[in-house]
Order: structure tokens, then C-alpha cells, then sequence
């Protein structure tokens, strides 16, 4: 345990034209926040995992002549105890520096980030855009969206106050990147781009002409797509205008081709078998019971015969032990992410089989990190937070 | 301005950790100030590293550095003001239990006004 520590070595965000560039004291502020956070995984955590294997558990194997039943009552068991209440404490307190400290950045740079948008999006002075924007002010974003600021995000994915208004999306592109203490690349865009790399290993044949992103935010893992396939007309959709239009704006400073557009994942406005290739990204565990099967559905019916749908999020509870799930489970409870432990029950083959799809051709599975074995970071799982062993889980499904 | 305000409070019920929520509320403080003494760690190292890369060895002159007897006096008089304010409410405290002065003059001053 705690063995994981090397794992943490900064890797920088790579720089485009909508991030924001802290000031020397803001960038102290979030590289400390990073810190904390990395420091609560390999000097906390462990702890925790120590405490429960080396104490509770074995007081409750004496006093009830069995082991804790499953992560419900390992909790039952944790909760009270001080390691954990510190651990979980500090947990969420990392959380809330963590944006609040990117919110410096954003509010010092916001009028300037709404111009870089709107030229960015225009390609002001470099040629006409290369993709679209598309927004739809009469779509009501879903409850689940809007219920609770989704992992502790102030004004979450839709929050909107000025004309044009992109700051959620710099502070969701920034945040992540803290968040992930840099596992996901210099371009937040691991899962996207070990999906699409996992497609090209998988079905060295496949060609799609049209691939659609579902609840894309700011595009990190949009744009993996776009270079994995890069004569695909690709398109992307959210609920939340900011985002898009920082997404817009993003995908055109780095040169990218997307068509944006705000709309709702379980019910878009493309014809049936419109596209190739549907995905998704950490998309599922911020949805609900009903949106979950939907977005599946929904996937089904976009995609043209033979077309396949991607989801990836992070691994389910089956993929560990009952400890490392009531870990994981904390997001639910600590991080506003109500749906999070329940995604991770739900049999997604079956929820694929239900929606259409043929069971030969439903594939759960983990698609290796492509950053990471690139970038030779090799890490085995330990659940503290966002902690992705070197896989993401993925739903493959075949039309 | 008001175009761009950004919002800072979180939808949602935060947990509480700790049976006294200003345990939750201290743990919070103590971060946020340790975060605060990391931009000022780094605001020194950077003037360091400035220094030396321009032939001043501040570092290595801070190690050499021995206050004489006055910045000794007077280092020590801040560290006791410093202190002082840091214990204010014990020390408040401490002037309620020895002769509930504090006490017995608000008692007086109510009256007086009402």
C-alpha cells in the first residue's frame, strides 16, 4: 500500500487557447490543492485501508464470527471511526479548495475567456470555423444534471449568468485536470482516446463515417475520436450551453473539426442509424436509473447496421473487493454524485440486450489506459477517489 | 461586472463529518491557511532561485544569517504579540473566569441603556 506515490509526477496540462493561465499565486494555490489530494492518496488512504484490515475488521470477525457482509456494512462500520471521518473529511474539503481555487482563474479571466470564445469560435482572422455550434435555449437540461452540482462543481454543467457565458467550462477543464492529478493525459482525454484506441485494436477494419459523443462537456474526450478517425464527420452533444460553447471554442483552437450541438443524450434530433459509431465518456455514473437505458436506447437507435457504441466510465463494483467498493462508494455520499454507487450495480450487458442489441455482439470489458502505457505510469487499483487502475471500464456494443 | 460573476457556493447537502460541525469548519480553515502558506513558500523560493540565478546567493547568505541582539528583541516581541492574538479567545476567556469583570460590566451596561 501507498506504493502508488511514483504515479503521482506532474504532468503538465497541455495549453490551448480557452485554458486559463493561473497567476503565479493562483498556480500555487492549485498545484498545492493537487498536491493535497495526491498526498491524501498515498498518505491517507492507506491508512484507512490499514484501519479497517488490521482493526475493524478483525473486532467484527470476534465479536460476530464472520466478515463484514458487503461495502453497506463495511460503511456501517467505518463511519464512526476517526481515520475514516479525517480521511473523508479531508476528502471533500480537497474537493472544495480544489475549484475554489480554479474559480480565481476564471473570474480573473472571465471577460477576456467570453471574447477568446466568441473569436475562437469564429476563427477570427484564421478562416472560416472548421466545425458547428448549435444551441438550443429551450431544451431543459435534466434533473439529474441540475438536482445537486455534480462532484462538488460550483454552478455544475449548465450554470449560465452572462451573455455568452463559457465559465463553467474553464473551470471544468482546468478542475479535471487537478482532479485527476494529470492521469488522464496533458489533454484530460484518456478514457476517449483508450476507447477509440481499443477500437482500432479491436476492429482493425472499422471505418465510421459519422461519430457521435454523447454528454461530451468540454470535448477531452471528443477530440481523441477526431484523431482516431480522422475522415469521420464527428459530432458532439451536451445539456449545458457554456460547456459547448467552451468546447466549441477549445476543439477550434486546437485545430479540430466538431459539430456541437445542445441536446439531451436519451432523445437527440438525428435520424435513425444516422451514425457509425456512438460514445460516451464517464457520461453513465452522472445519470440516472431511468437515463442510463435511455442513452442506450437511444444509442441503438442512431447507429447504422454494424455500427458500434462505446461507454466508458470507471470500473464497476464487481471489479473489486468489498472494501475498495465502499471506498469508491464515498462519491456518492461525499461528492455530490448520487448516481455513482448505483451505476456501478447496474448490469449494463443486460441494459445493451434490452435496448436491441444481439448478446454475441454486447462486450463489457476493460480497455487498457492508453496514456498511461504510453507515458509507462503503471499503477494497480487502490480506491480513494478518482483512482483508475490502468483500464477503464467499457461497454462495447455491436449493431 | 456583474456579467461576470462567477458562482462560488455548491448545490447540494454537505456532509457533516465530525459529531461537532466546527470540527468540519476548522478542518476547512486549517486547509485553506495551509494552502495559503504553500503560495508563500513558493513566493520565497521564487525569490530565491531569482536571486541566485542573478549572482545574489540569498539563499546561502539566509543560512549565514545571525540576528544581532536588537533583531533578536525584536523578533521575539513579535512572536509574543503573535501569539497573543493567536490565543485571544483563551485569553479572553481566562479575563471572564478571574473576576467576571466582563460579565458584570455588561450587566451594568445593559442596564444603563435600556
Amino acid at each position: 500500500m501507498g506504493s502508488s506515490s511514483n504515479a503521482f509526477a506532474a504532468v503538465p496540462q497541455a495549453r490551448h487557447a480557452m485554458l486559463v493561465e493561473p497567476e503565479r499565486d493562483e498556480l500555487a494555490r492549485q498545484e498545492f490543492v493537487r498536491s493535497f489530494k495526491a498526498y491524501i492518496q498515498s498518505g491517507i488512504v492507506p491508512g484507512v485501508h490499514a484501519t479497517y484490515h488490521g482493526e475493524v475488521k478483525p473486532s467484527f470477525a470476534m465479536r460476530e464470527g464472520r466478515e463484514p457482509r458487503d461495502r453497506h456494512e463495511i460503511r456501517q462500520l467505518m463511519v464512526p471511526h476517526p481515520v475514516f471521518r479525517t480521511y473523508a473529511s479531508m476528502q471533500r474539503v480537497s474537493q472544495e479548495l480544489l475549484w475554489d481555487t480554479v474559480l480565481d482563474s476564471v473570474e480573473r479571466e472571465l471577460p477576456a475567456l467570453v471574447d477568446k470564445g466568441r473569436a475562437a469560435a469564429a476563427r477570427r482572422g484564421d478562416g472560416a470555423p472548421l466545425g458547428s455550434l448549435v444551441l438550443d435555449p429551450s431544451l431543459t437540461p435534466p434533473k439529474y444534471v441540475t438536482g445537486v452540482d455534480i462532484h462538488c462543481m460550483p454552478g455544475g454543467y449548465c450554470g449560465e449568468r452572462g451573455t455568452d457565458d463559457v465559465a463553467v467550462g474553464a473551470l471544468y477543464d482546468r478542475g479535471v485536470y487537478l482532479y485527476a492529478l494529470g492521469m488522464m493525459g496533458p489533454m484530460n482525454d484518456d478514457i476517449g482516446g483508450s476507447a477509440a484506441k481499443y477500437l482500432r485494436d479491436a476492429f482493425p477494419d472499422f471505418r465510421p463515417r459519422r461519430i457521435l459523443d454523447l454528454g461530451c462537456t468540454v470535448g477531452h474526450s471528443t477530440l481523441p475520436f477526431v484523431d482516431a478517425f480522422p475522415d469521420a464527420e464527428v459530432h458532439a452533444i451536451d445539456v449545458g450551453a457554456p460547456l459547448l460553447r467552451y468546447a466549441h471554442a477549445r476543439a477550434e483552437s486546437l485545430g479540430r473539426r466538431v459539430h456541437f450541438s445542445q441536446q439531451d443524450a436519451t432523445r437527440t434530433n438525428f435520424p435513425d442509424g444516422h451514425f457509425d459509431l456512438v460514445c460516451s465518456s464517464i457520461l453513465f455514473h452522472e445519470t440516472s436509473a431511468k437515463a442510463l437505458p435511455a442513452i442506450v436506447r437511444e444509442a441503438f437507435r442512431l447507429l447504422a447496421p454494424g455500427g458500434i457504441a462505446v461507454h466508458g466510465d470507471l470500473p464497476p463494483f464487481w471489479a473489486m473487493d468489498e472494501f475498495n467498493q465502499f471506498m469508491l462508494d464515498c462519491e456518492t455520499w461525499y461528492n455530490n454524485e448520487p448516481y455513482w454507487g448505483a451505476m456501478r450495480e447496474v448490469n449494463q450487458v443486460e441494459v445493451a440486450v434490452a435496448a436491441g442489441f444481439a448478446r454475441e455482439n454486447v462486450r463489457f470489458m476493460m480497455a487498457p489506459s492508453a496514456y498511461r502505457a504510453a507515458a509507462g505510469h503503471e499503477r494497480g487499483f487502490e480506491a480513494g477517489e478518482f483512482a483508475p487502475g490502468n483500464a477503464w471500464q467499457v461497454l462495447v456494443t455491436r449493431k | 461586472m456583474s456579467d461576470h460573476d462567477v458562482k462560488r457556493t455548491i448545490k447540494g447537502r454537505r456532509p457533516q463529518f465530525f459529531d461537532d460541525p466546527a470540527v468540519d469548519q476548522l478542518h476547512g480553515m486549517v486547509m485553506a491557511m495551509a494552502t495559503e502558506m504553500a503560495v508563500l513558500y513558493e513566493r520565497i523560493d521564487t525569490m530565491e532561485r531569482i536571486a541566485g540565478a542573478k549572482g545574489v546567493m540569498m539563499r546561502e547568505e539566509l543560512a549565514r544569517y545571525r540576528p544581532d541582539e536588537q533583531a533578536q528583541a525584536e523578533r521575539e516581541a513579535w512572536r509574543q504579540r503573535f501569539l497573543g492574538r493567536l490565543f485571544y479567545l483563551y485569553r479572553e476567556d481566562l479575563d471572564d473566569r478571574l473576576g467576571q469583570e466582563n460579565e458584570a460590566q455588561y450587566q451594568r451596561f445593559l442596564k444603563d441603556i435600556s
